[in-house]
């Protein structure tokens, strides 16, 4: 495992330092390396590699605002069968109202 | 490529994914989040009419309110509702009309100011779900009836409240159950 990892950093071209194993600096010297990877890659995509991010950014946003509506309308709609079932109530009562003058006792 | 020329490109397609989300992700949650919000207030009239006044008798089976209203808003409550454009015709001025607003009118000046204000607030959640269901249709429908009544005045949120509520008051009292189509949600 170790192995790997060293030969890892060595294909990158870094030198290694011997400073043991749990070493913070290891973390951190590969997410260095892989940020600069990605920039690469998104660099070499054309003249507007930050579209990328801006596109990421309105999806982001969009998605949010429908998340954040529908949790409002979730509650609309608990709110709305609360009602329905008052609604049942006030039938069965006047059905029963109804019935009595219908057929009084 | 030139500067300006990044910066257009950049620009517009940036507006373009905007629009394109705001019409096929935002507006549809915001739609659907109105009509239940609507929805909630019409539930809200519907039971409050049913422990008052239905239960009472002051709204009674054979009159307008009981037979076109009070079906419209059932029908708006129990499945989704839509418009057909025939029903715009029947919005046109002529003698039954005019004889059938004058009775409305009457069974509706008849009845207390809670009453009242419970189904022009019933009316108006009906006209927010239509305006979200049929724009068109409802637009052209309140544009006839605005043109059959006084169309006068000017301006403001409560005239355009009104408006609506006396445009859904025309289409409950002429539309038939033709004129809808009903689907069960």
């Amino acid at each position: 495992m170790i192995n790997c990892i060293v030969c890892f950093f060595k294909k990158c071209g870094l030198k290694v330092l011997k400073l043991g194993f749990l070493n913070i600096n290891w973390v951190l010297i590969c997410m260095a390396e892989i940020w600069s990877l990605i920039l690469k890659q998104v660099v070499s995509y054309g003249p507007f590699p930050f579209g990328i991010i801006v596109g990421i950014w309105i999806n982001r946003w969009s998605t949010s605002a429908v998340i954040k509506m529908a949790g409002e309308e979730k509650a609309a709609i608990r709110e709305e069968k609360k009602e329905l079932h008052g609604i049942i109530k006030a039938k069965e009562a006047r059905i029963d109202a109804l019935h009595d003058r219908l057929l009084p006792k | 490529m030139e500067l300006s020329t990044f910066i257009a490109v950049a620009v517009l397609s940036t507006l373009l994914a905007i629009v394109w989300h705001i019409i096929f992700y935002i507006y549809p949650a915001y739609k659907r989040l109105k009509i239940a919000k609507a929805l909630v207030t019409l539930s809200k009239c519907v039971r409050a009419i049913d422990e008052g006044p239905l239960l009472d008798g002051t709204i009674s089976r054979g009159g307008y309110i009981h037979d076109n209203l009070y079906k419209l808003i059932h029908g708006t409550l129990t499945s989704k509702v839509n418009l057909r454009f025939k029903m715009l015709k029947k919005l046109s001025i002529n003698d039954k009309h005019i004889e059938d607003k004058a009775k409305f009118n009457a069974e509706l000046n008849a009845l207390d100011e809670e009453t009242r204000r419970l189904i022009d607030t019933a009316m108006f959640s009906i006209a927010r779900i239509m305006i979200f269901r049929d724009p068109a249709i409802f637009i052209l429908a309140c544009l006839k009836v605005k043109r059959n009544g006084n169309g006068t005045q000017k301006g403001g949120r409560a005239l355009i409240r009104k408006r609506m509520i006396s445009s859904t008051e025309a289409i409950a009292v002429n539309a038939k159950d033709a004129d809808y189509s009903w689907n069960a949600c």
